[in-house]
């Protein structure tokens, strides 16, 4: 036992002495080099707005548009179309009667600020993260 | 568990390069060290410390702060400089122990007394150069991070009482290497 704390203590005297080794003096450089690559690739793949969330908002858009155009047959105080092209009776006119401008174009810009709205706050999010 | 001073991983996982490159200028002796006294090679040694340092980035995102962020840092180096020595397929035949002592530690110290401070420093590396890998990685993070046993048993994957075993033999293993460069040193000693 007391040649075990001598052993000890003679280790501890002799790496008194030594020193860390040094790598090459560009050592970081080399490093970050082979990084900067690979955070490119990893910023060229991660969407800012994830795949299932594009999906998602475009069967809002599209369930939204049906929605609207499904609207045949109320009265919109405001433009009807079908006074314009009267005698032509597809679906299309019937459908574009049904339109109501200004709600048809209210539920438009409410989709497209709700998505830059978001756009702009994971921006901002990732913009911040990378100037920290 | 924070260590003072540590690199904010927060800002590092942002993509602030910066701090990364200080996470590296903080850890890269200890990690070349290591990887320098395990593989012997001094270019093997700068490589592995790169990719140490490339997996560290790469897996950042996985630190918990279980343990100290150097303990995590130097259980990659340790593993990758494990898995550099397993593609050699080459293991250093660990020097037998022998039974030590007082009186031969003590005239181990006169002969080192009579040594200046570079050809100690010379001596111990060339010693730790003969040291098999593991007890190299050991008695450097023992000695210069001054890692406890429990640090010490996470790098290198170990239980405490085997660390403890395994740092006695690491230390006797030494002290006959040493001894074997000191012999003539110690007889003209013995002779005075």
């Amino acid at each position: 036992m007391k040649d075990d704390k001598a052993l000890e203590e003679w280790t501890r005297t002799l790496f008194d002495v030594d020193e860390l080794e040094s790598p090459s003096p560009d050592f970081t450089r080399k490093v970050m080099a082979q990084l900067q690559p690979q955070s490119v690739e990893r910023l060229r793949h991660s969407a800012l707005i994830p795949k299932w969330l594009w999906i998602l908002l475009g069967c809002c858009f599209v369930g939204c548009t049906f929605f609207v155009l499904g609207q045949v047959g109320i009265a919109s105080p405001q433009i009807e179309y079908s006074h314009s092209i009267e005698g032509i009776n597809t679906w299309v006119v019937e459908a574009a009667s049904g339109l109501r401008f200004a709600d048809s174009l209210g539920y438009i810009f409410a989709a497209l600020s709700a998505m830059i709205g978001f756009q702009v706050i994971l921006l901002k999010k990732q913009l911040q993260g990378r100037m920290a | 568990m924070r260590e003072d001073n540590q690199p904010n991983i927060t800002a590092i996982l942002g993509g602030d390069a910066k701090e990364f490159a200080r996470l590296v200028d903080r850890y890269k002796n200890v990690v070349f060290t290591v990887a320098l006294r395990m593989l012997k090679n001094t270019e093997e040694a700068e490589e592995v410390a790169q990719d140490t340092f490339i997996k560290v980035f790469k897996s950042l995102k996985k630190f918990k702060g279980e343990s100290k962020l150097s303990t995590w840092i130097y259980r990659i180096a340790y593993n990758t400089c494990l898995d550099r020595l397993k593609r050699r397929s080459q293991d250093r035949q660990n020097v037998a122990i022998e039974e030590m002592n007082g009186f031969e530690v003590g005239s181990m110290d006169n002969a080192l007394d009579n040594m200046v401070r570079s050809e100690r420093q010379e001596l111990i590396r060339a010693c730790v150069q003969k040291l098999a890998p593991k007890d190299a990685a050991l008695l450097t993070l023992f000695y210069f991070e001054e890692k406890n046993l429990n640090e010490l048993g996470r790098i290198l994957k170990m239980k405490e009482s085997a660390v403890k075993v395994g740092l006695f033999r690491a230390r006797a293993r030494l002290a006959k290497i040493v001894k074997e460069y000191l012999e003539p040193e110690i007889i003209t000693n013995y002779e005075r």
